[in-house]
C-alpha cells in the first residue's frame, strides 16, 4: 500500500524543512521580524518630534504673540536687521506688481517643499510672512509651525496695513498725544526711507517698484549629525 | 564521537544579525550616525601623508579636504570606532580560542597566492571605497538602516559585482 | 515663545545635546567594540567563511547583514514613530550615483580577490590572520593611490550628486511599505539560501 509511506515521507519532508540544519533560529526570527514590519507598515509616516499639537498653536494665535506689526517690520528693515527674512507668500504675479523691498517671494504652494522649508528654518532667522491682508500669511504661519518651525511669524494686517501705516500713515488729529505724534513721525521717516516720498501729501500712486529679491536656497542640509565612512 | 573544534563554533548568524542590528540602532540613537570602517583607513592615509609632507597633503585636492588646522585627522569618530573593533574582535577571538597567527587559505592554493590576492583585494577595496564614499559597513549597512539611496546603491553593486566575478576567482575559494 | 516643551529626551542623544558631544569618541570606541565582538563571533574574521556567500557553501554574510539591516531599520522607524528618535537628524550619505556604482564594482572585485571587506579585515587582524593584515595594507595603498591620482578621478567622484536622499524620497514609496517589502525579501532569501546551502558541496574550512 502506497498511502502510509507517502504520509510518512510528507511528514519527514515538513520536519526537514522546518528544522534545516543550517537554518537554526530562522523560525524564531521570521515571525518576530515580520510582525514588527507589518505593525510598522500600518503606522504610516513617522512624526518628527516637531509635529506640534494644534491646541498649542491656536493658543499662540489667540494670544497674538506670533504677530509683528508693520512698524516693527519697517524698523527691522531700516536697521538692516540680519535676522529678518520677510517672506511674501502671494503668487509671483502679485509679487511682481508690487512688493515690499527686501521681501522674498515664496508662494504658499512652494513654502513646504524641502528646499524652501529647510532654508526658512535655518537657525538664527526670524521669518515674517506677509500677504495682502494677513489671511494667507496666517496659513503659512500655521503650516510651518505645525511642522515644528519655531521662527515664523505674521506681519499683522499684511500689505494692506503696510500701505495704511508706512506708505500713507494717517496724520494725527489735533487731539494727538506725544506717543501718537512720535509714531507718525517715525512712520513718515520710514516712508521717506523706503519710497522717497515727501513729507507732505498722500501717496496716490503706488510707490516705485522695488527690485525683485532673489534668494538661492543652498543645498538641503538634510541632517544635523556628521557621518560618512 | 568527535569533539568539535571549539574555535570553529560561531554564534548563530541570525542571533549575530539581531545583535548587530541592535548595536547599529544604538549607534544611530546615540550619535546620529552609523558604523563604518573604510573612513578610518582614509584618515590613516591622510595622517600619514600629512606627516611625511604637510605641503603635499594640503596641496592635494583630495587629502586637503580632510585636513583641518584644529583637528588631527586621526582624531575622528571612525578611528576610535575602529580601534574598538580591533579590541572587541580580539576579545571575541580570545574567548573562542581563535587567536592564532596564520594565513587562512583554501588547500587548493598556496599561502603565497592567498597573500597576493589578499593584498590586491585590499587595494581594490581601498580604491573602491573612496569612489563610493564608504564600504559594506559604512555605506551599505548603515546606509540601508536609514533607507539611504546611496547605501542601497553601494550594496547592490558590491554584491552584484561579486556574484558576477565569483566564477573567475573560484579557484581561490573552492 | 518656544513650543518645544515635549520630548526633551529625543534621540539622537548627542545631536540633541542630551549627551555631551565630548563623549562621542569614547562612545565610538565602545560601540566599535560591540561591533567587532559580534562580527568576530559570527565568524567574519574568516575570509573563507565570508566568501561562502558567493559560492553557496556558507551564507553567514547574507544572514547577518540582512538581519542587521532589517532589525535596525525597523528599530529606527519604530523609534521615530514613538517619538524617541528624530529621524530627520540621522546622517544619510549623499548619493553620488556614478561614483558609487564605480566604487561598488571595484569593491565587489576586491571582495572576491581578498575575501574581506574593511570591517571584517580588522576583525581578522585582531585575531592574527596574516591574510587580513596584508589586506589592510593593501587598503592603505589603495586609498593612497586614489589620493595621488585624484585629479584623474575628480570629475567622476563628484558627478551625479542627488543629495542626502532616501530610497523613499527618490521612489516615492512609503517607508513602512518599503521596510515590509525588504523584510519579506530578506526572509525569503534566508529560506531559499538555506536550501541552496544544503545542496551545495560542503567545504571544509
Amino acid at each position: 500500500m502506497l498511502q502510509p509511506s507517502f504520509n510518512k515521507k510528507l511528514k519527514k519532508l515538513i520536519i526537514e524543512k522546518l528544522t534545516m540544519e543550517n537554518n537554526k533560529g530562522f523560525w524564531i526570527l521570521a515571525p518576530v521580524v515580520l510582525v514588527l514590519a507589518i505593525v510598522l507598515a500600518f503606522m504610516g509616516n513617522p512624526l518628527t518630534h516637531k509635529d506640534v499639537p494644534p491646541q498649542q498653536l491656536l493658543l499662540l494665535a489667540a494670544i497674538g504673540s506670533h504677530y509683528y506689526s508693520t512698524d516693527q517690520v519697517a524698523e527691522m528693515l531700516i536697521n538692516h536687521d540680519p535676522a529678518l527674512v520677510l517672506v511674501d507668500v502671494r503668487q509671483p504675479a502679485e509679487y511682481e506688481k508690487w512688493h515690499i523691498e527686501e521681501a522674498v517671494n515664496i508662494p504658499v504652494d512652494s513654502l513646504l517643499t524641502p528646499t524652501w522649508y529647510n532654508w526658512l528654518t535655518r537657525p538664527g532667522q526670524t521669518v515674517v510672512f506677509c500677504s495682502n491682508d494677513d489671511a494667507l500669511a496666517q496659513m503659512a504661519w500655521l503650516a510651518t509651525r505645525r511642522l515644528g518651525a519655531s521662527n515664523t511669524f505674521v506681519m499683522k494686517g499684511g500689505l494692506n496695513e503696510w500701505f495704511n501705516t508706512i506708505v500713507n500713515p494717517p496724520a494725527p488729529g489735533p487731539m494727538a498725544d506725544k506717543v501718537q505724534l512720535a509714531l507718525y513721525t517715525k512712520r513718515m521717516g520710514a516712508r521717506q526711507h523706503f519710497y522717497n516720498l515727501g513729507m507732505v501729501g498722500e501717496a496716490t500712486e503706488k510707490p516705485k517698484e522695488a527690485p525683485k529679491k532673489v534668494v538661492k536656497p543652498t543645498a538641503v542640509q538634510h541632517s544635523a549629525a556628521e557621518g560618512g565612512c | 564521537m568527535s569533539t568539535q573544534d571549539r574555535s570553529k563554533q560561531y554564534m548563530n548568524p541570525y542571533l549575530a544579525g539581531v545583535l548587530l542590528g541592535l548595536v547599529l540602532l544604538l549607534t544611530f540613537y546615540i550619535t546620529g550616525r552609523g558604523l563604518g570602517a573604510s573612513g578610518a583607513v582614509k584618515s590613516s592615509v591622510v595622517a600619514a601623508v600629512d606627516a611625511v609632507s604637510h605641503s603635499h597633503a594640503t596641496g592635494s585636492k583630495y587629502y586637503s579636504q580632510f585636513i583641518s588646522d584644529d583637528n588631527h585627522p586621526l582624531n575622528s569618530w571612525l578611528v576610535f570606532e575602529v580601534l574598538g573593533v580591533f579590541a572587541g574582535a580580539f576579545l571575541s577571538g580570545a574567548l573562542a580560542g581563535r587567536l592564532k597567527l596564520k594565513v587562512e587559505h583554501s588547500p587548493k592554493i598556496s599561502s603565497r597566492t592567498r597573500l597576493i590576492f589578499a593584498g590586491l583585494g585590499g587595494l581594490f577595496f581601498g580604491l573602491g571605497s573612496q569612489f563610493a564614499r564608504g564600504c559594506t559597513s559604512g555605506a551599505a549597512l548603515s546606509g540601508m538602516a536609514v533607507l539611504s539611496l546611496g547605501g542601497f546603491l553601494a550594496m547592490i553593486f558590491i554584491f552584484g559585482t561579486g556574484y558576477v566575478v565569483a566564477y573567475f576567482f573560484r579557484k581561490l575559494w573552492i | 515663545m518656544d513650543l518645544n516643551l515635549i520630548l526633551n529626551t529625543m534621540g539622537p542623544l548627542i545631536t540633541n545635546g542630551i549627551i555631551d558631544p565630548g563623549w562621542n569618541n569614547y562612545i565610538a570606541l565602545l560601540l566599535g567594540m560591540a561591533f567587532g565582538f559580534v562580527l568576530e563571533s559570527a565568524g567574519f574574521s574568516s575570509s573563507r567563511k565570508l566568501a561562502g556567500v558567493f559560492y553557496g557553501y556558507d551564507f553567514v554574510v547574507l544572514k547577518v547583514f540582512f538581519t542587521a539591516a532589517v532589525v535596525s531599520v525597523i528599530g529606527i522607524y519604530l523609534m521615530g514613530h514613538l517619538g524617541w528618535l528624530d529621524i530627520s537628524k540621522l546622517y544619510i550619505q549623499p548619493a553620488y550615483v556614478q561614483s558609487t556604482i564605480v566604487g561598488g564594482v571595484i569593491m565587489g572585485i576586491g571582495f572576491l580577490m581578498g575575501g574581506f571587506c574593511p570591517g571584517t579585515s580588522f576583525t581578522g587582524v585582531a585575531i592574527g590572520k596574516i591574510d587580513a593584515m596584508v589586506f589592510s595594507v593593501g587598503m592603505f595603498i589603495g586609498v593612497l593611490i586614489f589620493g595621488e591620482l585624484y585629479p584623474l578621478f575628480e570629475n567622476l567622484y563628484n558627478a551625479g550628486n542627488l543629495g542626502y536622499i532616501t530610497i523613499t524620497e527618490y521612489f516615492g514609496i512609503q517607508p513602512g511599505i518599503f521596510i515590509l517589502g525588504l523584510t519579506v525579501v530578506a526572509l525569503v532569501a534566508f529560506y531559499v539560501t538555506a536550501i541552496i546551502q544544503q545542496k551545495v558541496k560542503k567545504v571544509d574550512y
